[in-house]
């Protein structure tokens, strides 16, 4: 991994955390789609060119692309919820200890992808956890799902994995983040239309 | 000739729905009940084909044709040909939304198929997601804000816990196994256990299966989907998620355990039994508290869900025998049990069992099937529930662990108290105020010949336990680790 990768690394992690903290819908999306584009960068730069190219199609392109039209066609441009911190509080502190203990434990390459995937995949859970918000629970997962889709492409490239058997598995797992994603922007659609919510607290039961 | 019986069911399921947007309103559920009950047919040939050994399993792309999965292949098609007979009159009123919900249902019974079938861990994934996906629409059907709401949780954290099993994919290329079919990881296993035993990896990869599919079948802390999901869904989709898409999960999770068996070790199996435990015990508390019919007997749900998650965590053949047959009682019993919600519902226009009264003497056939069911469920013997319980009682008492079989008897006790309080409340006593005007609607044939169709199979498994059980018992020891 070399300084270009590390860069593209910490560069993803703050924008992931930026597209679940900004309430703006159209400037999330945006930082979403520049997430997307991180992450297929480093993957594309590690090797897996095709996974790289899905994530940048998937992740970078459509599901941004979907936001923005959903919430547009709600004419809602802001989610209620004001700007709180909390993703970017965990988070700093999750990377400052993972700094720490990689001085201290981290020795492979291995490792390092397990932490980074890792980091943003808690990113996305954090912010599908705190944030009521259904357009940020479709952020959320999509930062959760394509983490685990950047640990599968770079062990798949780090460990040989066969190149039809890792395309068919990013394409079909990519495919059904798109599909999911779809469902829940679909869903929020029809709530917002019928109970003039976004909100999932709001919605009660849904809290569970 | 089983890959082409299998191939002729999927084609059929595939028709059924592509046909729906074509058919007039008046004559979808009709065909696409036909379909299914073909479909059944075909299963039970390939069935006979399978169990009285005239041929070995198969593969076909990425299905792997087994005893176990034709097992469930059967029990899925028997479900949803009922499922599909029932919709019939529940469906009349509806107009457009008639077309929808048999394009999903079709393909939702397809995904399923899938799941139980599916030869590598990919596959199940993609069939997992798929059944979810198909299945939203359907927990949607109503279009309510209940239903929004119903169907986003289900959707959210059903698809969260799916996505959990990506981090089973990406150990397994780091094994450099080279495949993510259950054979191979299993004999990759069996031979290379050295430094994969114990490891933290091994660990981690082993709560993300386990969540992954546990999260589907709704164990805790992932069943907080269960009562919203079930209560505002149609009751026949109540009753095949409860009674086929949960088990399914359950089928998968035993197909990843069996694969992943040579460096499973006793501390794993023995959280997975607590987990068993704890969804068991929550959920029969849970239930004993509810007053909606629907919410009650999804959390009974919960509740049989651990005791099959108990049985898998024993970790013995007796245990697993135990808990793939009571997938296949529990199947029968719990979609009774949604189905005479359904027409609970239909008649009376209310889920409160405390509006309802003195039903029994109205529908005493209903009464009889919903006392049976309960009885079942509460472990009272001669009933089939009883059988199967038992023998994840016996699996956890022999296998030393104690405690988990008087946890288990305690709670099919409470299963036994909520049971007889809902028969209480809603069958016996005065009869109270009828929602629909004072009066009970008629309850439609197709409805009646549904919970009669499914008494009988009841009935059947009571008188013939042994049959049954030789069949679970095939079924169990063609897999490889057992």
């Amino acid at each position: 991994m070399n300084e270009i990768t590390l860069l593209l690394i910490y560069a993803s992690i703050i924008v992931a955390v930026l597209s679940t903290e900004i309430t703006e819908y159209m400037k999330s999306a945006s930082l979403l789609a520049g997430y997307g584009l991180l992450t297929a960068l480093i993957t594309i730069l590690e090797g897996e060119i095709i996974g790289g190219i899905i994530n940048l199609v998937i992740v970078g392109g459509i599901i941004p692309y979907l936001i923005i039209r959903t919430t547009k066609s709600l004419e809602i441009d802001h989610e209620k919820e004001k700007f709180t911190g909390k993703v970017t509080l965990v988070t700093v502190l999750l990377v400052s200890l993972g700094l720490v203990s990689s001085l201290l434990f981290v020795t492979t390459q291995y490792d390092w992808v397990v932490a980074v995937s890792a980091t943003l995949a808690f990113v996305g859970v954090f912010c599908m956890v705190t944030k009521g918000n259904l357009i940020k629970i479709v952020v959320g997962f999509t930062l959760f799902d394509s983490a685990l889709h950047l640990l599968l492409s770079l062990y798949s490239v780090q460990f040989e994995l066969p190149l039809d058997l890792a395309v068919i598995t990013l394409a079909t797992t990519s495919g059904l983040l798109l599909a999911v994603d779809i469902m829940i922007l679909y869903l929020a659609k029809k709530t917002y239309t019928k109970l003039g919510t976004l909100d999932s607290w709001s919605l009660g039961r849904l809290k569970g | 000739m089983i890959d082409i019986l299998i191939a002729i069911i999927f084609v059929l399921l595939a028709i059924g729905g592509l046909m729906t947007p074509f058919i007039t309103k008046k004559y979808i559920g009709p065909i696409v009940t036909i379909m299914n009950f073909v479909s059944l047919l075909v299963a039970l040939a390939m069935g006979y084909i399978l169990f009285s050994n005239v041929e070995s399993p198969t593969t076909l792309f990425v299905l792997y044709i087994d005893h176990l999965g034709t097992l469930f292949t059967i029990l899925i098609l028997i479900l949803s040909t009922i499922a599909s007979y029932y919709s019939i009159p529940m469906l009349k009123d509806e107009n457009a939304r008639v077309q929808r919900y048999y394009f999903w249902f079709s393909f939702f019974v397809f995904a399923m198929i899938g799941i139980v079938m599916a030869g590598d861990i990919l596959s199940t994934y993609l069939f997992l997601e798929g059944a979810t996906i198909f299945s939203v629409f359907l927990v949607a059907h109503f279009e309510n804000a209940e239903a929004f709401e119903a169907s986003l949780k289900y959707l959210i954290i059903c698809s969260f816990g799916t996505a959990i099993i990506l981090v089973a994919l990406a150990y397994i290329a780091v094994l450099e196994i080279g495949s993510f079919n259950y054979a191979i990881i299993y004999s990759y296993l069996t031979t290379h256990q050295e430094g994969i035993v114990g490891t933290f990896a091994m660990k981690i990869v082993f709560l993300a299966i386990f969540f992954g599919f546990g999260a589907k079948a709704g164990v805790f802390p992932f069943h907080t989907w269960l009562p919203d999901t079930y209560a505002e869904a149609p009751a026949p989709i109540s009753a095949v998620i409860s009674g086929i898409m949960t088990e399914t999960a359950a089928v998968a999770l035993i197909r990843t355990f069996d694969a992943f068996s040579p460096v499973i070790t006793a501390d794993m199996n023995l959280m997975v039994a607590t987990i068993g435990a704890i969804t068991m015990v929550l959920g029969a508390l849970l239930a004993l508290v509810q007053d909606d019919l629907k919410r009650l007997i999804a959390y009974s749900s919960m509740d049989e869900i651990g005791y099959i998650i108990l049985g898998i965590g024993i970790a013995t053949s007796a245990g697993v025998y135990g808990s793939v047959f009571h997938v296949l009682n529990h199947s029968f019993l719990k979609s009774l049990l949604f189905l005479i919600s359904g027409i609970l519902l239909y008649t009376t226009g209310t889920r409160n069992i405390k509006q309802m009264g003195g039903l029994a003497k109205k529908m005493p056939v209903v009464a009889v099937a919903f006392a049976i069911a309960g009885l079942s469920l509460g472990s009272v013997p001669p009933f089939n529930g009883f059988y199967s319980k038992y023998l994840i009682y016996e699996a956890a008492f022999t296998s030393g662990q104690v405690w988990f079989a008087v946890i288990a008897i305690i709670t099919s006790v409470i299963a036994l108290a909520y049971f007889i309080r809902a028969t209480h409340h809603v069958f016996l006593g005065e009869p109270k105020m009828m929602l629909n005007g004072g009066e009970l609607k008629k309850i439609p044939r197709e409805m009646m010949i549904s919970i009669l169709v499914l008494l009988a199979l009841i009935f059947t498994v009571t008188i013939a336990p042994q049959w049954f059980l030789e069949i679970v018992t095939t079924a169990v020891s063609n897999l490889m680790s057992f």
